[in-house]
C-alpha cells in the first residue's frame, strides 16, 4: 500500500515506529534498571541461589510440558474431527466447547477444587495440567479448526487411496503441513500455563509444588519488600517465554496467519 | 480398519495417561503429621517455632503453609471446607471466627482436662474472650495486638527539633516542618482498607470513647455527629497535608512502611506489633536490604488528643493470630499437643522475644532484642497501654467493615461528603443480620 | 478390509463439502472419540463449574457453613439493586471500549507501518510483542512500580524533564486509576493486535493495492478503502476476544489497585472474588458470575451475527 519509491514515506514510518518502540520498550527497561539496583548482578545470584527457586522452576516446565502436550493432543483431535470428519450435532458441540472460553476462572475455583477433592488431586502436577487444558483448548482448538478449514479435502482424499484410517492421515499427512499452526498452539499454551498466578497458589499449597509466578511472594518478607531481587526474580521468571517465543518466532507468524484470520 | 483406528486411539490415550499418572508425586505420609496454615508468621518464623516444638515432641512433623493475606482467605476457605487439609490454622477474631464455627473443634474440654476450670485466667481477657461464646472456646490467642499508636522515627524528630504530636494541631505542624524539608511528615498506605479502619477507630474513640462499638451493635446510629465528626476529621487529613500525596495508591505493607524504615518518612500508624521494627536483628536486616546505615529509634506514641480532654487516645486491640483446630483433622491429639505447646510458656516466651505481646499473662518482651534504652523503655509501656485498651479492632459484620471501608475511601477520594458517607454506612448497618452472635 | 466409516475411498472433488462421508452412520459413530477428551475436559471443568455455581447462586450461603438457606432468585433481585454492581458493570464496559479500541488502532498502524520498506523490523517486531508474553503477575509488579506517585519511575521522568506539574499519582486517584489501568492493558495487548493484523496482510494481494493507485487513490485513501475493509475479520476477531478477555481481566486488577481508590477501579471479575471470597457471600458471588457469563454470551452472539449478517 506504500509508494516504495518516496524514502520520504519510509523515513516518517521509521521515525513513528521508533517513537512507539521506545514508549513500549522503556517498561521493559526500567524492570531491568530495578533489578541491577543495589548489588548488581548479585540480585540474580541471590534469586537463583534461594533453595526453592529450582524447585518452582521445576515445577512450572513439568506443568507447562503437561500441558502442552495434552492440549496439543487434545485440540489436534478434536479440530480435525469438527473440520474434516463427519458425525451429528457438530455445530451445537463446537459452539458447547467454545463457550468454555467465556467464564474467568476465577468463577470456578469452588467447583474445579470439589472435583479434585474427589479425585484426590491436590498438590499433584495434573491439579494444574487438567484445568490448564480445560481453558487454554477451546481458543486453540478455534484456532487449529480455522486453519484445517483452509486444507483442501483433495489431500486427505489422496491419503484414503493409500488404505490410510483417518488417524494415520492426521499424523501423517495434516501435521506435516501445519508445523506453523501447531507452533501457534504449543507458543499459547506455553505462555497460558507458565504465566497462571490464580489456580497455581491455590491449588498447589504444598511449598515444595508451588510455581514460578509465586517466587516473588518469596522476596517479599515480613520486614519488607526486597524491590530489587523482586524485579531480578521477575526478568527470571519470563525469561523461559521470551525464549520460546523467539524461537518459534517465525512459525508462530505463519501460524497466526494461517489460523487466526477468519 | 475400525479396529485399527480404535487400537491406535486406545494407544495414544494410554500413553497420555501414563504419561500424566507418572508426573503425579508420590508422597510418603509420616505418622503424625500436623498441617499448619496460616498467613502470619513469615515462614522462617514459623520455623523457629516448629523447631522449638520438634525439641519437646520430635515425633511430631508440623508443616507450615504460609500465604498473603487475602490469599490465605481464599485458600483456607477450600481447604477447611473440602474436609481435612489444614490440622490447625490461623485466624482473626471477629468475622472469621464466626464465618468458620463450623469448622472449629471446641476447645473447653481440652482446656478444662489439661489446666482445670481456671484455665481462662492464664490468658489476658483482652485476647480470649473475643475467641469463646458461652462455654465454646473456639480458638487460642497465640499472641495480642493493638493499634492505635503514632510511631515516629525519633531520630528525624530530633534532628529537625521535634516531638511527637499530642494534639491535632501539633500533628499538622510537625507533618507540615517534615514535608517541607523533604521528608514525609506521615505516611499511610491508605490502598489498604485495614489500616484506613483503624484510623477512624482511633479518631473515633478519640472524638467520642467507645461510641463506635455502640454503633457495630447497633444501638447508636452511624449518622451520630460524633461518629460523622470523625469521619471529617479523616476528610480534613487529605486537605490539611497529613496525608501524604498518593496515599490512597499506596499499601501500608510494605510500600508505606517501607519509606518509614528507610528514614524517607517520620510519621505512621502502627500498633503494637510495629515492635518488630524495633528488633535487633529484624533492623540489621532492614539496613542491609533497603541500603541505609543511620542509627534509628523507633518509638511508639499513643493518638493525640483531639478532643481536648487532656488524654491521648487509647489502644484497642485483641488476638492478633487466633490458633484453632479444623473439626475433621486425622490427628486431633498431635494437633492439641501442637496448639497446647504453642500457647505454653515456652512458646510464649518466644513470642517474647520476638517482640509480639505474649497472649499469656505474665511474660515479658524481651528487653535484650532492642537497641537504644528508649526503646527498651518502650516495651514496658506497650504493655501497660495494652491492658489500658478502650475496646476490640475487628468487626463482627463484614458488611459493616465493607460499607465502612467504601465510606472512608468515597470521603477521601472526594466523592462524597462525611454525613452522606456515614449515611451510607448506617443504611448497611440496619440491614445487618445480628441475631447471630 | 475397506470398511471404514470415516473416510472414503472414493473421490468427490466435485463437493465442496468439507466431509468426505457419505455412508450410512453406524450404530456408534467412532468420530466421535477423536473429540471425546475435549468434551470430557471441558464438561468436566467449565461445565460442571457453571451448574455448580448455578446452584450456588439460589441460596443465602457464606460458602463454608454446613447450612444454607434456599432463597430462589433473591441475589439477582439484589445484584439489580447494588451500586456496586453497576459501578463496576460500567468500569468494565469503559475499560472494554477504550482497549479495545486503542489496541486496534495502534496494532494497525504499527502493522502498517511495518509493510514499508523500514529497516529493524523485526527487532519492532520482538519490542512489540515481548509484552504478551508476559506474565501479568509480573506486568503488575513492574507497572505499580512505575506507576507509583512516591519513587516510580514515571513520575521521576516527568519531573527530570521538568514536566514535573504532570507528575500524578496516577493509581491513587479515582479520576486516573481506571484509564492507568486500561493504559497497563494496552501496553501489554497491543502487540497481540499488531500481530494479528501483521499476518492478515500480509496475505492481502498486492495487486489490489495497484488497481487502487491506478485509480488515483492516494496512500490515505489506499488505507481506508483497501485495507480497512480487508481486514474486516481480523477487527471482528479482536473485538470478540477483547471482550471476552476483559470481562476475564482479573489479575492486573487484583494485583495493582484491587478495585479502588474506592470502587473506582471495581470490575466485574474483582467483585465476584471479593464477594465471594472476602467477605463470605458465596451465594452472591455465584449469582454474580452467572451474570457475568450471560453477559458474555450475549456480546458473543450479538459479535457474530453482525459478522455474518454482512
Amino acid at each position: 500500500m506504500f509508494d516504495h519509491n518516496r524514502p520520504v514515506v519510509t523515513f516518517i514510518a521509521q521515525a513513528i515506529l521508533t517513537l512507539l518502540a521506545i514508549i513500549f520498550a522503556l517498561p521493559l527497561v526500567a524492570v531491568i534498571g530495578v533489578s541491577l539496583r543495589g548489588e548488581g548482578l548479585q540480585n540474580y545470584v541471590t534469586v537463583l541461589t534461594h533453595p526453592l527457586f529450582p524447585r518452582f522452576f521445576l515445577n512450572s516446565a513439568v506443568v507447562t510440558a503437561g500441558t502442552i502436550v495434552l492440549v496439543f493432543v487434545v485440540t489436534w483431535l478434536a479440530a480435525y474431527a469438527f473440520s474434516k470428519l463427519k458425525f451429528r450435532g457438530k455445530p451445537l458441540l463446537f459452539n458447547m466447547v467454545i463457550m468454555g472460553l467465556l467464564l474467568p476462572s476465577i468463577a470456578l475455583i469452588v467447583p474445579i477444587y470439589i472435583t479434585f477433592r474427589q479425585l484426590g488431586l491436590f498438590n499433584s502436577y495434573l491439579a494444574l495440567i487438567l484445568p490448564y487444558t480445560a481453558f487454554t483448548a477451546p481458543f486453540t482448538l478455534l484456532l487449529v479448526r480455522n486453519f484445517l478449514d483452509t486444507v483442501p479435502d483433495e489431500l486427505l482424499d489422496a491419503a484414503r487411496i493409500d488404505g490410510c484410517s483417518s488417524l494415520t492421515a492426521l499424523m501423517w499427512i495434516v501435521l506435516p503441513v501445519s508445523k506453523a499452526i501447531s507452533a501457534v498452539v504449543v507458543v499459547w499454551t506455553f505462555l497460558q500455563s507458565w504465566n497462571e498466578y490464580f489456580l497455581a497458589l491455590v491449588f498447589m499449597q504444598d511449598s515444595s509444588m508451588r510455581t514460578v509466578t509465586q517466587v516473588p511472594q518469596f522476596f517479599t518478607g515480613e520486614f519488607s519488600v526486597d524491590v530489587t531481587k523482586v524485579f531480578a526474580s521477575l526478568v527470571l521468571i519470563s525469561l523461559p517465554v521470551i525464549i520460546a517465543y523467539l524461537f518459534l518466532q517465525k512459525s508462530f507468524e505463519q501460524g497466526v496467519t494461517s489460523g487466526a484470520i477468519r | 480398519m475400525r479396529s485399527k483406528i480404535s487400537r491406535s486411539l486406545f494407544t495414544l490415550v494410554v500413553l497420555t495417561a501414563v504419561l500424566l499418572v507418572g508426573l503425579a508425586p508420590l508422597q510418603a505420609q509420616p505418622t503424625a503429621t500436623v498441617e499448619w496454615w496460616g498467613w502470619n508468621p513469615s515462614i522462617e518464623r514459623a520455623q523457629a517455632f516448629i523447631d522449638a516444638f520438634n525439641v519437646t515432641y520430635p515425633d511430631i512433623q508440623v508443616n507450615y503453609t504460609f500465604n498473603q493475606y487475602n490469599d490465605y482467605l481464599n485458600v483456607l476457605r477450600l481447604g477447611v471446607t473440602s474436609g481435612s487439609d489444614p490440622d490447625v490454622f490461623g485466624l482473626q477474631a471477629g468475622a472469621l471466627v464466626s464465618e468458620y464455627q463450623d469448622f472449629l473443634l471446641d476447645l473447653t474440654p481440652l482446656l478444662q482436662e489439661t489446666y482445670g476450670d481456671s484455665w481462662r485466667d492464664r490468658f489476658y481477657a483482652l485476647g480470649i474472650d473475643p475467641l469463646t461464646s458461652g462455654d465454646v472456646t473456639y480458638a487460642l490467642p497465640w499472641y495480642l495486638s493493638a493499634a492505635g499508636y503514632l510511631w515516629y522515627n525519633q531520630y528525624l524528630l530530633d534532628q529537625y527539633g521535634l516531638s511527637a504530636p499530642t494534639t491535632w494541631q501539633e500533628w499538622i505542624d510537625v507533618t507540615k516542618t517534615f514535608n517541607d524539608n523533604g521528608i514525609t511528615g506521615f505516611v499511610q498506605g491508605a490502598r489498604d482498607a485495614w489500616v484506613n479502619y483503624d484510623m477512624y477507630i482511633a479518631l473515633a474513640n478519640e472524638i467520642a470513647p467507645g461510641k463506635i462499638y455502640q454503633a457495630e451493635a447497633g444501638e447508636v446510629p452511624w449518622t451520630d455527629p460524633d461518629l460523622v465528626m470523625a469521619m471529617d476529621y479523616w476528610r480534613q487529613m487529605f486537605e490539611n497535608g497529613i496525608m501524604q500525596e498518593g496515599a490512597l495508591g499506596v499499601a501500608q505493607y510494605p510500600d508505606a512502611r517501607e519509606l518509614w524504615i528507610q528514614g524517607k518518612a517520620a510519621g505512621i500508624l502502627m500498633g503494637s506489633w510495629n515492635t518488630d521494627s524495633m528488633e535487633k536483628n529484624a533492623y540489621a536486616v532492614m539496613q542491609e536490604s533497603l541500603g541505609f546505615d543511620e542509627v534509628y529509634s523507633f518509638l511508639p506514641f499513643l493518638f493525640p488528643d483531639i478532643n481536648g480532654d487532656g488524654e491521648p487516645g487509647r489502644l484497642f486491640g485483641g488476638p492478633d493470630v487466633a490458633l484453632a483446630i479444623n473439626t475433621s483433622t486425622d490427628v486431633p491429639e498431635a494437633a492439641w499437643t501442637f496448639l497446647n505447646w504453642m500457647t505454653s510458656e515456652e512458646a510464649q516466651a518466644l513470642q517474647g522475644s520476638f517482640l509480639n505481646v505474649p497472649a499469656l499473662v505474665g511474660i515479658p518482651l524481651n528487653e535484650e532484642a532492642v537497641n537504644t534504652d528508649s526503646e527498651r523503655a518502650a516495651l514496658g509501656q506497650i504493655l501497660s497501654d495494652l491492658e489500658n485498651s478502650i475496646g476490640k479492632r475487628e468487626f463482627l459484620y463484614l458488611d459493616l467493615r465493607t460499607a465502612l471501608a467504601d465510606a472512608l475511601q468515597n470521603v477521601a477520594t472526594g466523592v462524597q461528603s462525611p454525613e452522606d458517607a456515614m449515611a451510607a454506612v448506617e443504611a448497611v448497618s440496619q440491614t445487618v443480620d445480628r441475631s447471630g452472635s | 478390509m475397506n470398511n471404514h466409516r470415516t473416510l472414503s475411498l472414493r473421490r468427490e472433488q466435485e463437493q465442496p463439502a468439507q466431509s468426505v462421508t457419505t455412508r450410512p452412520q453406524p450404530r456408534f459413530n467412532l468420530n466421535y472419540l477423536y473429540i471425546l477428551p475435549m468434551l470430557s475436559l471441558v464438561v468436566a471443568f467449565i461445565y460442571y463449574g457453571i451448574i455448580y455455581t448455578a446452584d450456588v447462586s439460589l441460596y443465602d450461603w457464606n460458602g463454608i457453613s454446613l447450612n444454607r438457606k434456599f432463597i430462589g432468585l433473591d441475589n439477582y433481585q439484589a445484584i439489580l439493586r447494588d451500586p456496586v454492581f453497576f459501578q463496576a458493570l460500567k468500569n468494565t464496559f469503559l475499560f472494554m471500549f477504550v482497549t479495545i479500541l486503542t489496541q486496534m488502532v495502534l496494532g494497525l498502524t504499527i502493522a502498517v507501518l511495518l509493510r514499508s520498506q523500514v529497516r529493524l523490523k523485526s527487532i519492532y517486531k520482538i519490542i512489540f510483542f515481548v509484552p504478551v508474553v508476559l506474565a501479568s503477575a509480573v506486568v503488575s509488579y513492574i507497572f505499580r512500580q512505575i506507576l507509583n506517585a512516591n519513587g516510580g519511575e514515571l513520575n521521576a521522568a516527568l519531573t527530570a524533564m521538568g514536566l514535573e506539574s504532570l507528575a500524578h499519582p496516577w493509581l491513587a486517584d479515582p479520576a486516573t486509576a481506571l484509564l492507568a489501568l486500561a493504559a497497563i492493558n494496552i501496553w501489554q495487548w497491543t502487540g497481540f493486535s499488531f500481530m494479528m493484523y501483521f499476518a492478515a496482510l500480509t496475505v492481502i494481494d498486492e495487486h489490489l493495492y495497484e488497481a487502487a493507485r491506478i485509480d488515483g487513490a492516494n496512500f490515505w485513501q489506499r488505507v481506508f478503502y483497501v485495507t480497512i475493509p480487508l481486514l474486516r475479520p481480523t477487527h471482528f476477531s479482536l473485538i470478540i476476544l477483547g471482550m471476552i478477555g476483559t470481562l476475564k481481566t482479573f489479575d492486573i486488577v487484583y494485583l495493582t489497585t484491587n478495585g479502588g481508590p474506592g470502587r473506582s477501579t471495581e470490575m466485574l471479575s474483582t467483585y465476584i472474588f471479593k464477594r465471594g471470597i472476602l467477605e463470605f457471600d458465596a451465594g452472591y458471588s455465584a449469582a454474580l458470575s452467572i451474570i457475568l457469563l450471560l453477559i458474555a454470551l450475549v456480546l458473543t452472539v450479538v459479535q457474530l451475527r453482525a459478522y455474518s449478517d454482512q
